[in-house]
């Protein structure tokens, strides 16, 4: 049952009631709900405007595609909502469209009959005997699309650490946000899949999906950027010059770095060709680096 | 040259602005879609970000920046910094002496054209390692790749990458690369301090250099006599090192060819 004020912001805020009403009772019937009531209404306005700006203005069905869960602010320590994108439902809603036949999200336990063909995707996986409380090795997400290709997205067990780690302690305050490990599993994957998924060519015709897919990989990596590089004492990687700054990448960064050694030319002039100097040949060998290095400067989501 | 910032600025967007017919041009022509007042807002924005940033945009010749913006719309790629198909970067050109801008391609921009040509059916990029099964089939055959576990741990040392593109007639190209090859890359990076080359994710980058070197070879079989083959779009610098390439790939085949086992 949803609480009068939660009713009462969501009419207020959103023109996607219904969706929003599905949402929060869903989220109340969590073992987290009690939690939602210590959220700043603040914080829940912000939540609704941000998410119908991200998806409601494409289609407000599109917003079953995340689960309302609560996270901790990592400074102020106040409880705070978070969207997360709910892999099953993301599945559900490609395979709607016609763009996915089947899916398999698992995590792989050291007892468990594993194989994976990389080269083909695909996986063999039989499960093993959960009551030994074996450890996971990784995780992946295996795709079968209707055009007959099928794509599988993997972790080994360090990345899902690293990840979750960076989730966990930079983003959630702390908190578990994610009811198990499938789940979280299931989030970080979603992610790093839809990375490259728009480039799928069942996808690229899609009237919805590009633009979809853009928005969610901006909104995530933008929330893990904020708290990553806030969280960061480093000067030079709490500066944001631009949301550009990634086209550049590191020499950006290293130039931000030599700041307070370089004597900065006036600002106001721009002279054409004063950085001209002579290269060496070590220069010119240096460039799959450097080009590398413009392009995948941004850790993204801490799941690449 | 010296200007003024609010002269350099009124240089650029005057610049920028001419060339709409030609940016209009190039998209009728191909049939691609893309908004040049968007567009002209990136790249002013991108060029306007390297202000007092050494080597940068704003010191490069203006008209090395229309280039680059108008490839952009020849390819029909946006250089909006989110979508990161493709992007500006300043390189020293030899011939004029100076710093110039020029367009390069993200491995999510290869991928788009390779799936836009309409003539691919997936592209496969992976690392293997020494305890994975791995044999190499050619560069027109589909490679061997399989293994029981997902813990790098568990696999041993890296032993190589491979980018496999399935056509759509059914036929393959491939293109691997030995582990010395994708460490001295890889080496390059953390010298240059980016952070993701030093992270646990590191494979990714790896398959995402796999992917541009992949392009080399992909794009003259599904880009034939078209803007594609342009060499501006593919990294020069790495056709300098051909000779080594050829050395590292025969070593690489005679060891993981099936004649190997």
């Amino acid at each position: 049952m949803l609480s009068v004020q939660i009713e009462k912001l969501i009419k207020s805020t959103s023109d996607n009631i219904k969706q929003w009403e599905t949402l929060f009772n869903l989220a109340s019937h969590s073992h987290y709900s009690a939690l939602i009531k210590e959220c700043a209404l603040d914080d829940v306005v912000a939540t609704i405007k941000e998410m119908d700006m991200l998806i409601g203005s494409l289609s407000p069905e599109l917003l079953n595609l995340v689960n309302i869960r609560v996270r901790k602010h990592p400074y102020t320590t106040a409880y705070c909502l978070f969207p997360a994108l709910n892999t099953d439902n993301v599945i559900a809603y490609l395979e709607t469209q016609g763009i996915v036949k089947s899916y398999e999200l698992a995590v792989v336990y050291d007892n468990d009959k594993f194989s994976i063909d990389v080269s083909s995707n695909k996986v063999s996986h039989v499960k093993g005997d959960s009551t030994q409380g074996a450890s996971y090795s990784g995780c992946y997400l295996l795709l079968e699309f209707e055009n007959g290709t099928s794509k599988v997205w993997y972790m080994d067990e360090y990345e899902m650490h690293s990840a979750f780690d960076a989730w966990q302690n930079k983003v959630f305050g702390g908190m578990d946000v994610f009811n198990n490990t499938l789940e979280w599993a299931g989030f970080a994957l979603i992610l790093r899949a839809l990375k490259t998924l728009d480039m799928q060519d069942s996808v690229i015709s899609h009237p919805v999906l590009p633009v979809l897919k853009s928005r969610l990989t901006s909104y995530y990596s933008d929330f893990f950027k904020y708290y990553k590089e806030a969280n960061n004492d480093k000067f030079a990687s709490c500066v944001i010059t631009s949301q550009y700054v990634s086209t550049e990448g590191g020499e950006l960064e290293e130039a931000l770095k030599k700041l307070d050694d370089i004597i900065e030319p006036p600002a106001n002039i721009i002279v054409l060709g004063q950085h001209n100097r002579q290269v060496s040949n070590e220069d010119t060998e240096m460039n799959e680096a450097s080009e590398d290095q413009c392009e995948f400067y941004n850790l993204d989501f801490g799941v690449i | 040259m010296s200007l003024s910032l609010q002269e350099y600025q009124n240089l650029l967007y005057g610049k920028l602005t001419a060339c709409k017919g030609q940016f209009d041009a190039y998209l009728s022509e191909n049939g691609y879609k893309l908004d040049f007042n968007t567009e002209l807002n990136y790249v002013y924005q991108i060029v306007m970000s390297g202000l007092n940033v050494e080597y940068s945009f704003p010191y490069t010749p203006v008209e090395s920046v229309i280039s680059s913006f108008l490839k952009a719309a020849k390819i029909g790629l946006s250089l909006c910094p989110t979508e990161q198909l493709c992007f500006l970067k300043t390189e020293y050109s030899e011939s004029s002496g100076q710093y110039v801008t020029q367009l390069g391609l993200g491995y999510k921009g290869i991928l788009k054209l390779a799936y836009r040509s309409g003539k691919v059916k997936q592209i496969n990029a992976n690392v293997f390692y020494e305890k994975d099964n791995f044999q190499y089939n050619g560069v027109n055959s589909k490679v061997t790749h399989t293994t029981t576990v997902l813990s790098k741990a568990m696999r041993g040392k890296l032993a190589g990458g491979y980018c496999q593109t399935e056509l759509i007639d059914g036929s393959f190209k491939t293109t691997v690369m030995p582990p010395e090859e994708i460490l001295a890359i890889e080496e390059q990076g953390k010298a240059m301090g980016n952070e993701a080359w030093l992270s646990v994710h590191v494979d990714q980058m790896r398959e995402k250099t796999l992917i541009k070197r992949h392009w080399k070879t992909l794009c003259p079989c599904i880009y034939r006599d078209s803007v594609m083959n342009d060499p501006m779009l593919f990294d020069d610098q790495d056709c300098q090192h051909s000779s080594n390439h050829q050395a590292y790939e025969e070593q690489f085949e005679s060891a993981y060819s099936r004649e190997a086992y």
